[in-house]
């Protein structure tokens, strides 16, 4: 363990995110304060949740993401919860952590002062992921007790069932966020900027979802069962971090204003332990890869860009971005997907973004070639 | 104290560093000279592991650095843009050297703020380049290191600066024994501090030793001229450079054997002419005849 971590190395870190830090802790705060305090007393919500077994089995959406459900565009509900806008700027948040991590080490020909410790690379990015990770840790640690503070005001709704769900809900977040963020990380390891990492990344998390949509298709279209393809979707929910986030309801629907769309409700459900333990595995191999491409890469910006010339890479990053908008632009009829691959308005997003796509290796090439003028200096 | 051994480092298909080799011993202050585009940098990087390398080994005190990152300890790089975060005061750099560094020194530490007159209070980002410099050789000389590498850190100094640093090398090197690896575009620092001296150019070591040894194998003569001179200098050997002044000719070339014989022979008698480290290292790397020399 000692060799694992540095002191050094932590502190550094917690100095890069100390900001960034304050404000998840801050937004986290006010927005769950204000939440759980109108939920908990607004008496008419309390009557016809309470006396339902909707509540007993759904607390926990309704403490963290409930209005969510009735959420039609980006307005504010009757009790002034945007959770939309908070949960974008949680993601947001978890996102510029991983970047300002990443940004001395790679923002210049500058070598970074954790290279100048006797630690080999990895051990430097797992200092760095270890400092996020717990303060995403702490972030919802802080939530949940403000959570559990305000039932206990509220002998009504007070149980042991709420408090062990509450705690499950905030461990699927901290899995959740860890795994964008790692995600985030992984891609940035790879790429040569900002822009690029943002693209691929964002549209990296949305991978598990990509499959799903494929698994539909396939279902819709050829040779799989309706039983096969429940399971697998299941499966594949629980590995798509936004999906804990938006607790099964996704946020795409949202956008659209979908909300009687039945295409995320399974009839496999698993044991709650056995989905963290899938989150788990899920995140365990991110951050091996990670860690992998980090000792291996990282940090020669010559390797990076031999690494763009392959064409595999490439058209690997075109895959995920393309599929990333056709989840975006994605149109649903009565709750069922319409042959995505026929829509024409998905046709136009995998063109969209393909041009995107050759604008940002555009960009990118102009770094490159910027790059080998610095390595020719 | 530092061996490496055909080193071979590619970017794409440029061949950055080629076949490098290099023994420094413990205790001494090596230069490294050569033009924009040479290698320094990327051999620098190379030694500290930042960079891997394709081909070849390098040894510090014994220790594989491509393998094992505890070299480390003892060695210290300070690269030509100061890598200390400009958010950070000097308080929270030394925080972090003597968290990250087992053998740091606060006390001797501070004893060099003092000395530079730094404050510990003092925003990173306001100070000049120059007082950036002597935090980040305050902060790694109180690591107490075997092994100093220097990236050119004498280029962006005035002259007081540079003085004053080159006597805190030259102190460290004598009275702390440490060695020290400089790369430098200013050879006269080097031919006034460096007990020996690598010159690079387009990744190859075009010569490794020292001043002395150098100015030994490259001389300059001047002698009177004699119609038949010019031809007869064109089929000699090792001839880097003639320049024909009036009645006298002046010629700079390898100190071969037979050579000086020869010119002997052509002119009846020559007068040598000291050069120094600058206009040598001119002559090899614009003529590029001395890779016979290596």
């Amino acid at each position: 363990m000692r060799n694992l971590f540095n002191k050094g190395l932590l502190y550094k870190e917690f100095k890069s995110i100390k900001l960034l830090g304050i404000l998840m802790i801050l937004s986290i705060f006010i927005f769950k304060t204000f939440q759980v305090f109108n939920l908990v007393y607004d008496s008419d919500v309390l009557s016809e949740l309470t006396g339902s077994n909707y509540f007993n089995k759904n607390h926990y959406y309704m403490l963290n993401f409930y209005y969510i459900l009735e959420f039609d565009g980006f307005s504010f509900d009757d009790h002034g919860n945007n959770m939309v806008v908070f949960f974008i700027a949680m993601i947001i948040l978890t996102i510029l952590l991983s970047f300002s991590q990443m940004y001395f080490d790679k923002k210049s020909r500058g070598i970074s002062i954790s290279f100048m410790i006797p630690v080999d690379k990895g051990t430097i990015m797992l200092n760095k992921i270890m400092v996020s990770i717990f303060t995403i840790f702490i972030v919802f640690f802080i939530n949940t007790l403000i959570i559990i503070f305000t039932v206990l005001l509220n002998r009504e709704i007070l149980s042991n069932v709420i408090i062990i769900d509450i705690l499950k809900w905030s461990l699927r977040n901290i899995m959740a966020y860890s795994l964008i963020y790692l995600v985030f990380m992984f891609i940035q390891a790879l790429s040569i900027n900002i822009i690029e990492s943002v693209i691929v990344g964002f549209f990296a998390i949305n991978i598990p979802y990509i499959v799903i949509l494929i698994i539909k298709w396939l279902h819709d279209n050829f040779f799989i069962s309706t039983s096969f393809q429940s399971t697998l979707e299941t499966y594949f929910y629980f590995l798509w971090p936004l999906n804990y986030i938006v607790n099964d309801k996704s946020y795409l629907e949202s956008f659209n204003g979908l909300i009687n769309s039945q295409v995320y409700q399974t009839d496999v459900e698993p044991f709650w332990l056995h989905k963290i333990l899938l989150m788990g595995f899920f995140i365990v191999i991110v951050l091996l890869l990670t860690l992998y491409f980090y000792h291996k890469n990282s940090f020669e910006n010559h390797k990076k860009i031999v690494f763009k010339e392959n064409i595999l890479l490439q058209l690997a990053m075109l895959f995920v971005s393309g599929f990333g908008f056709i989840v975006l632009f994605l149109r649903f009829d009565n709750g069922k997907l319409d042959k995505f691959y026929m829509n024409p308005i998905l046709l136009t997003a995998v063109l969209f973004a393909t041009v995107m796509y050759i604008l940002s290796s555009k960009y990118i090439a102009k770094n490159i070639s910027k790059k080998l003028k610095r390595i020719d200096k | 104290m530092i061996k490496v051994s055909e080193l071979k480092k590619t970017i794409g298909k440029k061949i950055i560093l080629d076949n490098i080799n290099l023994n420094v011993k413990h205790g001494s202050i090596c230069g490294i000279v050569g033009r924009n585009g040479a290698g320094k940098t990327s051999f620098l990087k190379c030694l500290m592991g930042l960079w891997n390398f394709d081909y070849g080994k390098i040894h510090m005190k014994n220790i594989d650095v491509k393998t094992n990152s505890q070299f480390k300890k003892f060695t210290v790089f300070i690269p030509d843009e100061i890598n200390i975060p400009n958010n950070y005061k000097v308080k929270d750099a030394e925080i972090f050297y003597k968290h990250a560094f087992e053998n740091f020194d606060t006390d001797y530490f501070y004893k060099l703020l003092n000395l530079y007159e730094i404050s510990i209070n003092e925003n990173i980002g306001n100070l000049s380049k120059g007082i950036k410099l002597k935090l980040s050789i305050a902060l790694n000389i109180s690591r107490k290191p075997d092994l100093l590498i220097l990236d050119e850190p004498l280029s962006n100094l005035d002259p007081v600066s540079r003085k004053e640093l080159i006597n805190i090398l030259i102190s460290c090197a004598s009275d702390k024994k440490m060695t020290i690896l400089i790369s430098t575009h200013n050879i006269l620092d080097v031919q006034k501090f460096c007990d020996s001296f690598v010159i690079l150019d387009e990744g190859k070591v075009l010569y490794s030793g020292s001043y002395e040894y150098l100015k030994n194998k490259i001389i300059m003569a001047r002698c009177v001229l004699k119609s038949d001179i010019p031809d007869k200098l064109s089929e000699l050997k090792g001839i880097i450079e003639y320049k024909i002044m009036g009645k006298s000719v002046t010629i700079v070339l390898e100190n071969n054997d037979g050579n000086l014989d020869a010119i002997k022979k052509l002119s009846g008698d020559f007068e040598l002419i000291n050069l120094d480290l600058e206009e040598i290292i001119v002559y090899m790397l614009g003529g590029k005849t001395l890779e016979k020399l290596i």
